[in-house]
């Protein structure tokens, strides 16, 4: 998908895959894999190299071109929204296996929603069945992309968000993004960096724990 | 099935990893879902290791370290005295000690095979070092963590040498379970 996403007429910006180094690269489990087919089309770039249509091409320009380029790059990323969706329902149609900007795992009645990106939000899954086990309604949603960044409903929900990141003198990078475009004044728990161990007992705890609004470093600042 | 947990205890070199991969994999064969992670550590030649297996019957979402293993394996007996490699065992655990003669720990059940003196006798040595991760497996064959078929298939498919396979199927006849 992020072939079809990035070599899109509307999109043309490169698209990052990401996963969580050591803990995903270094564990070994079974994956499905589906033949591409022709999911993914010749590769045809409006602004390639032709030599029978010579160009000049340059990585430098001005500033009166350089701003409108950083606009491109803006209008790009909004059309990605569309172009994200409509990739995903062509591979839903064509390998059964549908996505969406995020992965929702006992979202329906959840009265705690616990937000997270890659393995952490895998984690939290498995912390969800825990905590309702002991009777606490809580819901995970795992975000599949986030730039750009979806457009999320959390309304009537406590929040908890786990970063596996920090942007010094600012906080954590997911937690912030959904406070800049959600109204909801999420639990910021900071996490795994540096390969810190983080379980599903962990994540049960900072739910258990949460105090809306507050900032915690797991296992650095004290406890909760 | 309910998660079965194992955790594998082993010295940089000795194919502690190497073994919580071809578990896995053996599981996999046995239809099951199947997770192997290393823990990462400062390793080294000699170093203690801890490597992780987990395998279940629906799909395993977990990726931290396995803290109440239902299964210790401990491939060199000497780390016996230097890590508590009874920590977090789950009460009724099995553990599973390469040892040529027959050790009690605590209350646990503790199956001993003698993996070192099957590679010797099968000269299936590398670089000085007695090969311990393919033969443990016929071991866990016999405790019933995989088949012993499986057990095969995965070593084959990634060991050349045929005395992987047989070093596997020696441990599972030597091993009373």
């Amino acid at each position: 998908m992020a072939f079809r996403i990035a070599e899109h007429e509307d999109v043309l910006l490169p698209v990052m895959v990401n996963l969580d180094g050591f803990i995903l690269s270094h564990t070994m489990q079974p994956l499905e894999t589906t033949p591409a087919g022709d999911f993914i089309p010749p590769l045809r770039l409006p602004h390639a190299i032709d030599t029978s249509q010579p160009a000049g091409y340059s990585p430098l320009t001005g500033p009166e071109y350089y701003f409108g380029f950083r606009w491109e790059i803006e209008r790009s990323m909004r059309d990605a929204q569309q172009v994200i969706r409509e990739v995903e329902e062509d591979f839903a149609q064509k390998f059964g296996r549908r996505y969406g900007p995020t992965e929702e795992y006992r979202m329906e009645d959840a009265e705690v929603a616990i937000v997270a990106m890659g393995t952490l939000g895998r984690e939290a899954q498995v912390a969800v069945d825990r905590l309702r086990d002991g009777g606490i309604r809580a819901g995970a949603l795992r975000l599949r992309w986030f730039r750009p960044f979806p457009r999320l409903d959390l309304a009537g929900r406590e929040v908890v968000v786990i970063d596996r990141d920090y942007s010094f003198g600012f906080g954590g990078v997911l937690a912030r993004s959904l406070r800049a475009t959600t109204p909801c004044l999420p639990f910021s728990v900071i996490a795994g960096l540096g390969g810190q161990e983080v379980t599903y007992a962990d994540i049960a705890g900072f739910v258990r724990q949460r105090k809306p609004g507050e900032e915690y470093w797991f296992g650095v600042n004290g406890d909760v | 099935m309910a998660m079965f947990e194992i955790r594998i205890h082993s010295r940089g070199g000795q194919g502690g990893v190497t073994a919580a991969r071809l578990i896995a994999l053996a599981a996999f064969y046995d239809g099951k879902q199947a997770t192997a992670t290393p823990f990462y550590g400062a390793e080294r030649r000699g170093a203690p290791i801890v490597a992780f297996v987990r395998i279940c019957d629906t799909a395993i979402r977990t990726c931290c370290q396995v803290k109440e293993p239902d299964l210790v394996v401990v491939l060199d007996p000497t780390l016996l005295t230097t890590v508590n490699v009874l920590k977090g065992l789950s009460p009724g655990g099995t553990v599973l000690l390469n040892s040529p003669h027959p050790v009690a720990l605590d209350s646990f059940r503790t199956v001993t095979a003698d993996l070192t003196g099957i590679a010797l006798v099968l000269d299936l040595v590398i670089a000085g070092n007695p090969v311990l991760d393919t033969s443990v497996l016929g071991a866990l064959a016999k405790i019933g963590v995989i088949t012993l078929d499986s057990a095969k298939r995965a070593i084959a498919e990634n060991f050349k040498d045929p005395r992987n396979v047989a070093a596997a199927e020696k441990a599972f006849s030597e091993v009373a379970a």
